[in-house]
């Protein structure tokens, strides 16, 4: 039987709740933008991802 | 979900529908020529689970309802969540229906009734809604495209749907703190325009402090001089009615001083030539008339001496009022000089008085400057020649009361004209802290509302940011959505194509390119035939059908293809149909509806359709 990537993998990404997604691109985008060169206010940058982590549970649920 | 029997009567074409035993798994062919009631199975299952199908939406499903009939039902039982249930509608042709959901062991235990309930608790247990269901899990016989990119359903599926509802509220609350903002800037802004209309005032403080002190003083200093100015005319006047006879009596005790002396002197001489010379001439004889005059047991010289001493004591007592008279003098003399001096100063304080003219306010009550009337200036001529004639006595009583009485009432007059002018600047000052404490109010309530603008600004910007991140990691999500839609897509492509194609790119509008392997470059779908249009759209289909089933549900689910090999030639359709029962994942059953399917097909179940105008059994070993 041929096997067709339908699966295992798309089952891994979709289980990732968004908020996991959101934190770990924000953890990435914060880096890219040290590296960047241009000053970071990384205070609000953590309350900015704090927000909409907050919001971001409170959609998904308990 | 799994559908495990379809039961209906008296919907779309059918008046009697009962499909049962199907297969959990593969194919399940639907055939039959044009017209045969292939695609109404599909639309009745579609309204069994949602209360509406593709072509008719709840204003119309009215029309679902059999020709002929006023009223129809449909009864589906699946499986889900590893439960069997029965999902039952009973639709009026006006559109009026009602539903119900069982357990299917259980079903006179309705878990949910009445069309809102149902709807919700299907959407529960399914994991997705109509609108998930049509874009991915129903292919519709005239639809053969792409799902828009802002679908909902696309965009539930992608992952995104939570990232951009946070998005959504969180610009909602930016645009709410925005509008605060303004809001806010627009009261500081006012109390910055009041504050300004205060703060002249308040530099002022200082001045008219100063001022009121020097008013202070000016007042004293009038108050002083009248006292001193009327103690200095009484002591003249009284001085000048005691000098009425002083003249005659200087001149008497000036005298009678000069006669007893010329007597004492001339005793003095006559007792001492009665001792020095008692024989020289005239002595003798004023002897003689001397003892005539001494009383007996006396002699001359001790008569002399008597009267020397009475003359002496005489002489003492002139003098003595003649210092008297001098002394009162020298003091009238003081009076003058006092009350000139007095005058002098007037003229001094006269400079530092106000200038003439109306009192700005009323002028309040005090007992020494009780009255205050107009009064016209002192004439500084009169006044100068009135105090000469002071110095030099001459000036009477009366003339030296009226001028004072003039003088005090001038000066009395600028006393309440200066109280005026303090009483001004008292209320000028006592507003001025009225508008001091105003000012600290209103640049405490300025601080408060900055401190809010600055904190309402923080929180718009990190409103902004979180958008900026929301939206950065949803497009990154749908990147990475594509990129494993394409890889799946890719894989199964080949399949339907018969290797011509094998490559997939979907950009970030679900705008698709092919890879041609015999053109080798990326194609449009417009450059392609239409048939291969549609085995590709199939492929990528039956991948988002996937992508939604391993994001949404999680389970094995059904998907419904309305001749979706309408342009597929016979062999093309073959291989289809293989590939479409070899592919893995959650995706199982799949209901294909197509005129005619090949001999081999690898097919579950094949109902054929049209076998009776209205009517269609399958698998239904209980009813007989």
């Amino acid at each position: 039987m041929m096997k067709l990537p339908f699966s295992t993998k798309a089952k891994e990404v979709a289980n990732e709740p968004p908020s996991v997604v959101f934190s770990k691109y924000c953890a990435e985008e914060l880096e890219r933008r040290r590296d960047a060169g241009k000053a970071v206010n990384e205070r609000q940058f953590q309350a900015a991802v704090a927000l909409a982590l907050e919001r971001l549970r409170r959609e998904e649920g308990p | 979900m799994i559908i495990q029997r379809v039961e209906a009567e008296r919907l779309h074409r059918y008046r009697v529908l009962r499909l049962a035993d199907l297969p959990e798994q593969g194919i399940i062919a639907l055939s039959g020529d044009n017209e045969s009631g292939k695609s109404a199975i599909g639309e009745i299952i579609c309204f069994a689970l949602f209360g509406r199908t593709y072509a008719l939406d709840r204003d119309r499903i009215g029309k679902l309802v059999h020709w002929g009939a006023g009223q129809g039902a449909v009864s589906l039982r699946f499986l889900a969540k590893g439960k069997r249930y029965q999902v039952s509608r009973h639709l009026v042709r006006n559109g009026e229906q009602s539903a119900r959901l069982t357990l299917a062991d259980t079903p006179e235990e309705p878990l949910a009734r009445g069309v809102e309930a149902v709807d919700q608790e299907i959407r529960s247990l399914l994991g997705y809604g109509f609108e998930a269901y049509i874009e991915t899990l129903y292919l519709a016989q005239r639809e053969i495209t792409m799902p828009h990119p802002k679908n909902p359903a696309v965009r539930a599926m992608v992952g995104v749907a939570p990232l951009e509802r946070c998005a959504a509220e969180l610009a909602r609350e930016a645009e709410d703190k925005r509008e605060e903002i303004v809001r806010t800037e627009g009261r500081i802004a006012e109390l910055e325009q009041e504050l300004e209309t205060l703060s002249p005032e308040l530099s002022r403080v200082a001045e008219i402090e100063d001022q009121l002190a020097s008013f202070e003083g000016r007042e004293r200093a009038i108050v002083e001089r009248i006292v001193a100015l009327e103690s200095a005319g009484d002591r003249y006047c009284e001085r000048y009615r005691s000098r009425g006879a002083q003249g005659l009596r200087r001149a008497l005790a000036s005298f009678l001083a000069s006669i007893t002396l010329i007597a004492w002197l001339g005793l003095l001489v006559l007792w001492g030539m009665l001792g020095v010379q008692p024989n020289r001439w005239p002595m003798p004889e004023i002897r003689s008339w001397l003892s005539t005059l001494t009383p007996e047991g006396q002699s001359p010289e001790t008569f002399l001496l008597y009267l020397l001493t009475i003359l002496g004591g005489l002489l003492l007592l002139w003098w003595i009022w003649l210092g008297i008279l001098a002394f009162q003098n020298r003091r009238r003399r003081l009076a003058a000089r006092r009350l000139s001096q007095e005058l002098d100063r007037l003229e001094a304080l006269e400079a530092s008085l106000p200038p003439l003219g109306k009192p700005k306010l009323e002028i309040p009550e005090e007992p020494l400057i009780s009255a205050a009337p107009q009064v016209e200036r002192p004439d500084a001529e009169r006044r100068s020649r009135l105090q000469q004639r002071i110095l030099s006595l001459e000036a009477t009583a009366p003339e030296v009361r009226a001028a004072i009485a003039h003088e005090i009432a001038w000066l009395r007059y600028c006393a309440a004209r200066i109280r005026g002018e303090r009483a001004h600047q008292i209320a000028a000052l006592e507003r001025i802290h009225t508008d001091q404490i105003r000012h600290r109010e209103l640049n405490r309530r300025r601080g408060k509302l900055q401190s809010k603008l600055q904190a309402l600004r923080e929180e718009v910007a990190v409103r902004q940011l979180a958008q900026e991140l929301l939206a950065g990691a949803a497009q990154a999500m749908s990147q990475r959505f594509r990129e494993h839609l394409r890889g799946m897509v890719s894989q199964a492509l080949p399949q339907f194509t018969e290797g011509r194609y094998d490559h997939l790119d979907v950009d970030e509008h679900f705008q698709i390119r092919v890879y041609s392997r015999d053109k080798r470059n990326l194609l449009d779908l417009d450059e392609i035939s239409s048939g291969t249009q549609r085995q590709i759209m199939l492929a990528l289909r039956l991948g988002l059908a996937q992508e939604l089933v391993s994001r949404l549900v999680g389970e094995a689910q059904f998907v419904f293809l309305d001749e979706p090999f309408a342009f597929f030639d016979s062999r093309r359709m073959r291989g289809a149909l293989k590939t479409l029962s070899e592919l893995g994942g959650e995706v199982v059953q799949h209901w294909v509806v197509a005129q005619r399917f090949p001999q081999d097909a690898p097919m579950a179940l094949e109902i054929p359709c049209g076998g009776h105008p209205d009517s269609l059994e399958i698998g239904y070993p209980e009813m007989h």
